[in-house]
């Protein structure tokens, strides 16, 4: 049997259909888990992002909009929970997880491990506009349009933001202490 | 090249969507610019790092968490608007301004009903408002009076006469408004007087209507010729200064 479409889950779940949410969850509860994570860089965080997400969303379920995609009204709403988040903690100074990257590993393993590690720490010392679009686009693989859709923003200033993004990430990288490679 | 043709020309490198013959012709002009090239290197370094970092996998309770909330959403807006005012997890005080406010309406349904069933039995017109009975006759071949607690007059259809007319007249014992429409193609106004000019009484006549308003205890007639067959329903309409008295559309018709 072909998976269904986002858009038909929606449907049978307004129609009472208790298993078609279910599934809408198995579908997006990763990478909206991921979203969260990157945005806060704490695993409790996220798992409260994902969860509030996800019951924010069934309960606006009736207003979503058939022609717009499932995946990035979701998407929506789990940035503004991740914003939310973000603010209620504003007062505190971010502590980094370590939990968040995989552990150092032997050899190439742990150079990469370290390096996503840096990244991660690198990303929440970025303005919150330019680590969204970067998670979306990179972590998440999402197009310019839908990019561009879910912020609300042109896609020429998408592009114009990822590149500007990737040149502050750098950066702070640099401070950080990784290794620029010359041209 | 322009900057927003060299942030596309970037991020379709980093996508590897460039064809073949761009690349080379792009390539060939990257020579040249430096800084495009220094731009594209390090926009190629930063994305190769942020590609190191890999999906994490959510907490497996997560998943049972989710569902479990869901059932108790449904409940909770099942329930919403009975337990958000009443429920046990409202504030006592709340709940008897809730409680308050329910038995205060139901009192003051109570209350506005049993006056306006009192009222209606001592008042004509709300009798003939609540019963919908006509105040004139649907077909008037002949005189109609009628008696309101605030005015008094009658409605005629004069068939016999050379010219047959509709005479409305009026004494008001309190400033009243009057109104009559009609289909100018149907009706025409004739003329009009009053009992006593001193006592005032504005008069406005309209190609479709006419509009009177009566001061107190000043008989007042205007007079409509007819100069059609068949005739729409005329709307005639008394009104105080603050309310409508009678609103009735009024059918003309001669007897066979």
């Amino acid at each position: 049997m072909l998976p269904k479409r986002d858009e038909d889950l929606v449907r049978l779940c307004l129609l009472g259909e208790q298993n078609a949410y279910t599934e809408l969850v198995d579908r997006y509860q990763k990478p909206i888990y991921n979203l969260a994570l990157r945005m806060t860089n704490d695993q409790a965080d996220a798992a409260d992002v994902t969860q509030t997400t996800f019951i924010k969303a069934f309960e606006k379920l009736v207003t979503f909009k058939s022609y717009h995609h499932f995946f990035s009204w979701l998407y929506r709403i789990g940035i503004n929970e991740s914003i939310n988040c973000l603010r209620k903690r504003r007062r505190f100074v971010p502590i980094p997880d370590a939990s968040v990257s995989p552990g150092l590993q032997a050899g190439e393993g742990a150079a990469a491990a370290e390096t996503a590690q840096l990244v991660q720490l690198a990303l929440m010392h970025l303005n919150r506009e330019y680590r969204l679009i970067l998670i979306l686009r990179h972590f998440h693989g999402l197009n310019y349009d839908d990019i561009a859709h879910m912020l609300n923003l042109s896609v020429n200033l998408v592009k114009v933001r990822l590149v500007t993004a990737r040149r502050l990430l750098k950066n702070i990288l640099i401070k950080m202490g990784m290794k620029d490679e010359k041209a | 090249m322009k900057k927003r043709k060299v942030i596309d020309h970037i991020e379709k490198a980093l996508d590897r969507r460039l064809s073949d013959r761009i690349k080379d012709e792009s390539s060939a002009r990257l020579q040249h610019k430096s800084n495009t090239k220094k731009v594209l290197h390090e926009q190629r370094q930063v994305s190769a790092w942020l590609d190191m970092v890999s999906e994490i996998e959510p907490p497996s309770y997560l998943r049972e968490k989710i569902l479990q909330a869901i059932p108790q959403v449904r409940q909770k807006k099942r329930e919403s608007l009975w337990t958000r005012i009443f429920g046990d997890h409202c504030r006592p005080a709340k709940q008897r301004i809730a409680y308050g406010m329910l038995m205060g309406f139901v009192l003051g349904m109570l209350i506005a009903t049993t006056m306006f069933y009192l009222a209606a039995r001592s008042n004509t017109l709300m009798e003939y408002m609540l019963t919908g009975s006509a105040l004139f006759s649907q077909q008037f071949d002949s005189i109609e009076s009628f008696e309101l607690p605030i005015v008094a007059g009658e409605l005629s259809w004069n068939i016999d006469s050379p010219n047959s007319m509709v005479r409305l007249s009026l004494r008001p014992n309190q400033p009243v408004t009057a109104s009559l429409q009609f289909n100018p193609a149907e009706f025409q106004v004739s003329h009009f007087y009053q009992e006593s000019w001193s006592g005032g009484g504005d008069v406005m006549v309209l190609p479709n209507s006419v509009r009177v308003n009566l001061p107190t205890a000043n008989r007042f007639v205007f007079v409509i010729k007819h100069q059609a067959a068949s005739y729409s329903p005329m709307v005639f309409k008394l009104m105080t200064s603050d309310s409508l008295l009678i609103s009735k559309s009024l059918i003309v018709k001669e007897e066979s």
